[in-house]
């Protein structure tokens, strides 16, 4: 079913609408969570919560796309799970590994540079991303946005485990490097 | 804002790249292996599967096809540009050859088509050769590129997506008489410009251009009166040499050496400060390994430094995960003056910089190749 006509049952306020959805998006909003989570049954309340969720705001949102949009809504859902998860010490998959990357890029040697404004932040992100060709930009987005690990990519795009290492590695020091251009970092 | 918070930002980025990173079903396409014996400057193989596909039907011939390596050799050995291919990092191989006649012919006049194949780690490759008068046609895909070699113009095409790999790349040429058809299955572009160097190599007007960094130094380790060698001492593979005259007497004063493409790096600094310019090389040996070699002029005596480290020191390389040469890469970056090394760990690759040349020991250079 299209996008528009699964839409079109959320307007209608049918049934149908999270049947569909589930058909069409489950396995893919099941993927987003399980690499943060790491757990089955987690990810499948994720997702359920996921269809929850799109059924409370739509209307009067209208999404342009919505795997997009059930992608974040997961995504958020399945952070903050694992925020809980932190706290009481359970749980696994890419998200500690993900975080130190990411902690390395962004960290000064002694701690007191600061991001200080999100919203210029998801902006400069943006055009990072914009500026990147299209192969780095996949990579970076399956390594942090959708929290595949290494091994997934290396298999999806055909590349070797060292070849995405050192670009993932060069992706983080050129992205460091747009911030404190942008003078996000300070 | 901590790193957790700029992970959840994350979540605001434009929606056509969270589209286009979508993970898919793919798998990397298997070649159907025949075991072979492969002779050490080996080239041929073919893939079965879809090899046959490329044959042209010019003859009303009865076809007949062969895989012994060791017979084909000795019919055209040193004389098919497949040959100069290296094989020892590929994961699988294949060869095919297509004649006409009910028994191998001990020439090559009824030779048909023959076909290399190979599967590496992170791409695959194909080349078709086509004989006596067969020949392979480009369809209708988009070209990309035209490059020369000598005589031989070569187009570079990107063909159609296979649901193992995003992009396809080939190139159709005639080279001494034989018609040649060259696929990459990559998503690195640069793969064909690769293989295309490893089985024409690089003419010498190309080579002397194909080093990259910076050209044309008024002097070299303070010797304006100096020139330049370029010479490949295996296809695709250039060795450049600086040179300067003393008493009657050429001696080389600096090398670098890399495969053309993309191609070893000199920037002449002075890292110093002693008012004669360093020669600073980015080279590439035949395995792929990366290393900066400094030159420097010390009263007199050419001097080659090299980057000292031990890679047992873990705090100089936490987490190091492999130390074989290939893995770890020396880089001088130009923009920053800097140096990197890089290596790897268990979930990325990690890079120190170095902000000078201290950690480099030198020593008399006494030229090697």
């Amino acid at each position: 079913m299209e996008d528009k006509d699964i839409i079109g049952l959320f307007w209608k306020r049918s049934e149908d609408a999270i049947h569909e959805t589930a058909k069409k998006y489950g396995k893919y909003c099941h993927l987003i969570a399980y690499n943060i989570l790491y757990n089955e049954q987690d990810s499948e309340e994720c997702v359920n919560d996921t269809y929850f969720n799109a059924w409370e705001n739509i209307p009067p949102h209208n999404p342009d796309k919505l795997s997009s949009y059930l992608g974040k809504i997961t995504r958020n859902l399945a952070l903050n799970r694992w925020d809980y998860y932190n706290a009481a010490k359970r749980g696994n998959g890419q998200i500690p590994i993900v975080l130190e990357e990411l902690r390395n890029c962004i960290s000064s040697s002694d701690n007191t540079e600061q991001i200080v404004d999100e919203l210029h932040f998801t902006n400069i992100l943006n055009h990072f991303l914009a500026s990147l060709p299209k192969q780095k930009r996949i990579i970076f987005i399956r390594r942090y946005w959708y929290m595949s690990s290494i091994k997934e990519i290396c298999t999806d795009l055909g590349m070797s485990e060292g070849k995405v290492k050192m670009l993932l590695m060069r992706l983080r020091n050129d992205f460091r490097a747009y911030l404190e251009k942008e003078g996000v970092l300070i | 804002m901590n790193e957790k918070r700029i992970l959840e930002l994350f979540n605001n980025i434009n929606e056509e790249y969270i589209e286009e990173a979508r993970p898919q079903n793919r798998k990397k396409r298997k070649l159907n292996v025949y075991p072979i014996a492969i002779a050490a400057c080996l080239c041929l193989l073919a893939i079965g599967g879809f090899g046959l596909s490329y044959f042209m039907q010019s003859s009303d011939d009865e076809k007949y096809y062969t895989t012994n390596i060791e017979e084909i050799l000795s019919v055209y050995e040193g004389k098919l540009l497949a040959e100069n291919i290296s094989y020892d990092s590929a994961n699988d191989t294949q060869i095919l050859l297509c004649y006409t006649g009910d028994d191998l012919p001990l020439s090559s006049d009824r030779w048909q088509t023959l076909s290399v194949s190979a599967s590496y780690e992170d791409y695959d490759m194909t080349l078709n050769c086509a004989f006596n008068g067969e020949t392979f046609t480009a369809s209708d895909e988009k070209v990309i590129d035209t490059i020369q070699y000598g005589d031989t113009t070569i187009q570079i095409y990107q063909g159609e997506t296979t649901p193992e790999f995003e992009l396809t790349y080939y190139a159709v040429f005639e080279y001494q008489n034989v018609c040649y058809e060259l696929k990459t299955y990559s998503n690195d572009k640069e793969r064909i410009y690769e293989i295309l160097q490893a089985v024409l190599g690089v003419n010498e007007e190309d080579a002397e251009s194909s080093s990259n960094g910076e050209h044309d130094f008024t002097d070299v380790l303070g010797y304006s009166d100096y020139h330049v060698t370029v010479d490949q001492n295996m296809p695709g593979f250039i060795i450049q040499k600086y040179y300067i005259e003393t008493d009657g007497v050429e001696k080389c004063i600096a090398q670098i050496f890399g495969y053309a493409v993309p191609g070893p790096e000199v920037y002449s600094r002075d890292l110093d400060g002693d008012g004669i310019n360093e020669l600073i090389c980015n080279c590439i040996y035949g395995t792929g390994a990366r290393r900066v070699y400094i030159y420097r002029n010390n009263d007199g005596v050419i001097e080659i430094g090299r980057l000292s480290y031990d890679l047992w020191d873990s705090t100089m390389f936490p987490g190091i995960t492999n130390m074989g040469a290939s893995y770890i890469e020396e880089n001088y970056i130009a923009e920053t003056n800097t140096f990197e090394i890089a290596y790897p760990t268990e979930t990325a690759y990690e890079s120190i910089i170095l902000e000078d040349m201290t950690m480099f020991e030198f020593e008399e250079f006494v030229e090697d190749f």
